[in-house]
């Protein structure tokens, strides 16, 4: 049935001439059938004819009538009303420019934020059915080193991993992977090539199964792999594979020198599998777990063994059928049994009963990234929304202008027996027309936008994870946003242009419009103006935050700083080695010419960071110590001077603070006034929260406070140990700490002149000393600390864009306006200075009218952008919510902005001669 | 309102048709007069509403359409009526007594 009628309507549409045709013929046989019918009744011939005639009617209007039957018929209008579109965009060339221009900005500004939020948000990992898939678990952490009792559980121990794996009914599998990834020195065995550093990640057996993913080249690990005595094997990454191998496929199966051990590469990763994480700096390597203790080289105490360190994360697919709330219900209860079991009954057995697991969606991986960027991009989506509906006001205005300049034209078709709905479509249909070629336009600018976004959101990045690449859904929201657009900035100009009076419209002469014709404009550049108030409110406490943030004084030195990063594990070195190498390093760094001081330190600040512990201090009960967290640093003698924080009492290190010396540490400011107030710190003593430790370091000497995390975070108490001197502890989890804090992470260098030229200088001496200490990230410290506030930055340049482009639009709408009511009332001015009125007057008049509408804009602007700014509060840095400077400023630009939008129409009617004005009328 | 009291017209008329065609295929005059006729005028059907009734339901497949001779010897478009046609006459026939009948039971009341 409704094929038919489908297939009849196509029939009607290609004969339609024909079809035509028959109709008359048959109208026409119509006519003589009834006039030959009334003659016979007895009527003369030619009333008869005359008489049918009148009964048919006007032959065109029932056939017009046959034709509007069918559903062909209202294609055919759209497409009239497309090919009118068309002509009227043609035909107005400076309306459409000033069209397509504002709403490619208004739709490509939505669609870049929005490929972003596709990407960081929305996105799913590469994996075979990721809504089966769950992680075990939430939250980032992984530097757990003694789990503790953390409530809401994300990372566990490995009996613990084995135990959901072996007992949980709910899951068909269940894999961990290691929360860090660690870099490695990977060399090809019968390559000359020197080693090159890479992240790896401890994998489970069955991660990859897990995961549903399949080999590019060779074979992923599987549950031979994962054993104590197997052979040790190795998963690469594509993109890894691509970039230093060139896609070699001799590879796989070769032999790779992976931090000293010879692994035989078995696989490449997927294309596209970037892990299960989304990171600027994914893992390229994959190790089964089973090789955690050859490479961390503890031996029985690595974590894999131990019971306590949280180091994995766990995920799983569940089961067709199972319940997440019930799995979760059961996994909780099931930790507690856990837990009591393991005798960890040392925390009251409440404390026990709080301890639960969330079970949350593992298909779009585990990301820091993402909840750190998800109120910046919502703020980023409102913005850009409210930049598009400034340019929906604005064309609207537009359109609401050039409707009145058409109400004759309209008036007119009414009266013919248009009908209104067929109209408002046809103003409708010009309007979505506009908004799908401005939003294909917009759809480019979001490329090129995205793009930039994505170099300013990831400045520094090895690797980009997310791509700024149009995809379907970002097209499809492009073209939903679109139509959309132009329905809401053409709805109320079609409605408002088709409903005039046909009659006064018939009746033309200028005069005939009156204040309510430019009432609904007025209404818009009020919206506009009250928006466009908020936005630059909002940028301005955006930037200015940034730049507090840039500002801030984060206790150390960036200028003349050069900042790497190395792993002197991976080379290969014993802790026993390391005070002999580390001295050497730093005394043939010194020795450059130029370079004023060289350090290696653990950590640095806006670096690497962070480790926290709690203490004990000599002669107190640890009942007196409260519970602080305390940050923890190991550095090399000239640390401090290198980095450029002062000291302020006592003294550095130095190479007499030997193993056999005295043990020493330098404490901060916070850390002497949070524990020593009143009193002296120097000579005290610390050490680790366990017994007897108590005087294991004598304080010699405490520094500036200084900024290792970001400067919004609170600044905890800090102390510093030297790296040649260490304690053995009992308990191995702080034992592997001891170890591990051992090996310096960074190093850094104090220089004269432009710290980038050093790079070379520095990487030649470490390649001398042994070519397998690979560095990385070598950068100015002042580069490393800009790339700290990149989410900041990118916030802070968009919504600046976003402002001034409302800025523009409000502008241009309120220009608009004026000039349309200048030119409106010309033949009133005119009279108006006939009768005595002077040109300031009329300047006045006109320039009264405009600031009016800015000066209610602005009314209701201004608390909305209070508003704002108190959502916001969270996300500043040192900014007041009511920052009065920001407000105050952004009323001010708005105000200058208005006033030569507005001038310059005013100046126009200042002109007017009132003998031409009023000879026009 | 309006528009639910022409709807009903129209619906009427389509079924007056189809009983007008199920005798003999007729051109479209010779249905409006064959209507006017029996209902003794008081339907007068105007080409307005019968041409744009027959596209319909000729669109619709109820009857289709052949250009004959008339008994004068000129061509003219003769509705024919379907199988559907016929079945669709029954149909509307049988709901129109159900209806007429409900509504006489109501004005009885």
């Amino acid at each position: 049935m409704l094929l038919r009628r489908f297939l009849g309507g196509l029939k009607a549409l290609f004969r339609k001439a024909e079809r035509s045709a028959e109709m008359e013929e048959e109208f026409a046989e119509f006519v003589r059938a009834s006039a030959e019918d009334k003659a016979r009744r007895g009527m003369s011939a030619a009333d008869a004819v005359r008489s049918a005639r009148v009964e048919m009617g006007s032959a065109e209007s029932v056939k017009q009538k046959v034709l509007a039957a069918g559903w062909e018929s209202a294609a055919e209008s759209v497409w009239q009303d497309v090919w009118y579109g068309l002509r009227q965009i043609r035909r107005n060339p400076g309306f459409s420019i000033v069209a397509l221009v504002t709403l490619a900005l208004g739709i490509g500004a939505n669609t870049a934020i929005f490929t972003l939020v596709h990407a960081v948000m929305l996105r799913e990992l590469p994996i075979a059915h990721p809504e089966t898939l769950y992680r075990v678990g939430e939250g980032e952490y992984y530097c757990c080193e003694w789990g503790g009792l953390e409530g809401s559980w994300g990372t566990f121990d490995y009996p613990y991993y084995k135990h959901v794996r072996d007992t949980d009914a709910s899951f068909e599998q269940v894999a961990a992977f290691s929360g860090n990834t660690p870099s490695f020195n990977v060399r090809r065995e019968d390559s000359v090539a020197g080693a090159r550093t890479m992240n790896g990640e401890y994998v489970s057996a069955n991660y990859f199964a897990t995961l549903g993913i399949q080999a590019a080249e060779g074979r992923l690990i599987q549950a031979a792999d994962d054993r104590a005595a197997a052979a040790p094997v190795v998963v690469m990454g594509y993109r890894m594979w691509l970039q230093e191998y060139g896609g070699d496929r001799s590879i796989v199966g070769s032999t790779l020198n992976v931090n000293g051990q010879p692994m035989t590469l078995i696989g490449i990763a997927p294309q596209g599998f970037f892990g299960d994480r989304l990171s600027a700096n994914p893992p390229a390597l994959w190790i089964p777990l089973s090789m955690e203790p050859a490479f961390e080289g503890e031996g029985a105490k690595s974590l894999l063994y131990s019971s306590g360190d949280a180091w994995l994360y766990v995920i799983g697919r569940l089961k067709p059928g199972a319940v997440p709330a019930q799995v979760q219900a059961q996994l909780s209860t099931d930790l507690q049994h856990w837990l009591r079991a393991q005798g960890r009954t040392d925390d009251a057995d409440q404390k026990i009963a709080n301890q639960h697991i969330q079970l949350t969606p593992g298909g779009r991986g585990i990301s820091s990234f993402r909840s750190d960027s998800k109120q910046g991009l919502y703020l980023l989506s409102a913005g850009s929304l409210l930049v598009l509906l400034i340019a929906c006001a604005n064309l609207a205005n537009l359109l609401l202008a050039r409707g009145a300049a058409r109400e004759h034209q309209t008036a007119l078709r009414l009266s013919l027996g248009a009908s209104r709905a067929r109209l408002i479509g046809s103003v409708l249909t010009e309007s979505v027309l506009l908004s799908l070629i401005g939003g294909a336009l917009g759809v480019m600018l979001a490329y090129a936008g995205s793009r930039a976004i994505v170099l300013i959101a990831f400045r520094g990045a090895t690797y980009i994870p997310v791509s700024a690449e149009p995809s379907l859904p970002v097209l499809g929201f492009a073209l939903g946003l679109s139509l959309v657009t132009g329905i809401i900035f053409g709805v109320a100009p079609a409605w408002m242009g088709t409903h005039a009076d046909p009659s006064r419209g018939l009746r033309g002469g200028h005069r005939t419009s009156t204040a309510h014709a430019s009432r609904p404009q007025k209404v818009l550049v009020v919206a506009q103006a009250a928006l466009s108030i908020v936005l630059l409110a909002v940028a301005g406490l955006v930037t200015k935050s940034l730049s507090n943030l840039e500002k801030a004084d984060l206790g150390f030195q960036t200028e003349g700083r050069l900042l790497a990063n190395l792993n002197f594990k991976a080379a290969g070195y014993e802790p026993a080695q390391l005070p002999a190498l580390y001295e050497e390093i730093q005394d043939r760094l010194e020795a450059l010419p130029g370079v004023k001081s060289a350090s290696l330190s653990a950590q640095t600040p806006q670096n690497l960071c962070c480790i926290s512990l709690d203490i004990l201090i000599g002669g107190r009960s640890e009942s007196w110590i409260p519970n602080v967290d305390v940050g923890f640093n190991r550095v090399g003698p000239h640390y401090f001077e290198t980095i450029g924080t002062p000291m302020l009492r006592g003294r550095a290190f130095t190479r007499q603070d030997t193993q056999a010396a005295q043990h020493v540490a330098v404490v901060d400011e916070a850390f002497a006034q949070r524990f020593f107030a009143g009193g002296n710190a120097i000579g005290q003593h610390i050490g680790l929260s366990l017994p007897g430790h108590g005087y294991d370091y004598e304080i010699v000497g405490i520094v500036r406070n200084t900024k290792y995390r970001t400067p919004t975070a609170v600044q905890r108490p800090m102390f510093f140990v030297p790296f040649t001197q260490t304690i053995h502890y009992e308990p191995t989890g702080y034992q592997r700490l001891e170890n591990g804090t051992l090996y310096a992470n960074s190093i850094e260098l104090h220089v004269a002149g432009a710290p980038e030229s050093y790079e070379k200088a520095l990487r030649d001496v470490l390649a001398s000393v042994n070519p397998n200490l690979s560095l990385g990230d070598v950068k100015s410290y002042s580069e490393r600390v800009a790339e700290r506030f990149n989410q900041e930055r990118l916030m802070a340049r968009l919504t600046d864009v976003y402002g001034l482009l409302a800025l523009l639009l409000a502008s241009v709408g309120l220009y608009g306006v004026t000039a349309y009511n200048v030119a409106r009332r010309t033949g009133e001015i005119g009279v108006r200075m006939a009768l005595g009125a002077n040109r300031w007057n009329v300047v006045r008049m006109v320039m009264a009218g405009a600031f009016g509408q800015v000066v209610i804009g602005l009314c209701i602007g201004v608390p909305l952008a209070l508003v704002a700014g108190r959502a916001l509060a969270h996300q500043l840095f040192e900014v007041s919510r009511l920052d009065p400077v920001v407000t105050g400023g952004a009323m001010l630009v708005l105000c200058l902005c208005a006033l030569i939008a507005a001038l310059v129409p005013a100046r126009r009617a200042a002109s007017i001669e009132p003998v031409e004005a009023l000879r026009n009328e | 309102m309006a528009k639910k009291a022409s709807d009903l017209v129209q619906g009427t008329l389509e079924m007056l048709i189809l009983k007008t065609l199920a005798l003999e295929a007729m051109h479209g005059y010779g249905i409006a007069i064959r209507i006017e006729q029996i209902s003794n005028g008081v339907f007068r059907v105007n080409p307005g509403s019968l041409f744009p009734a027959l596209s319909r339901m000729e669109r619709s497949g109820r009857i289709k359409a052949e250009w004959r001779a008339t008994e004068n010897n000129r061509r003219a478009k003769y509705y024919l009526l379907t199988e559907s046609g016929r079945k669709a006459l029954k149909d509307e026939t049988r709901e129109w007594g159900r209806q007429t009948a409900a509504i006489a039971r109501i004005l009885e009341a």
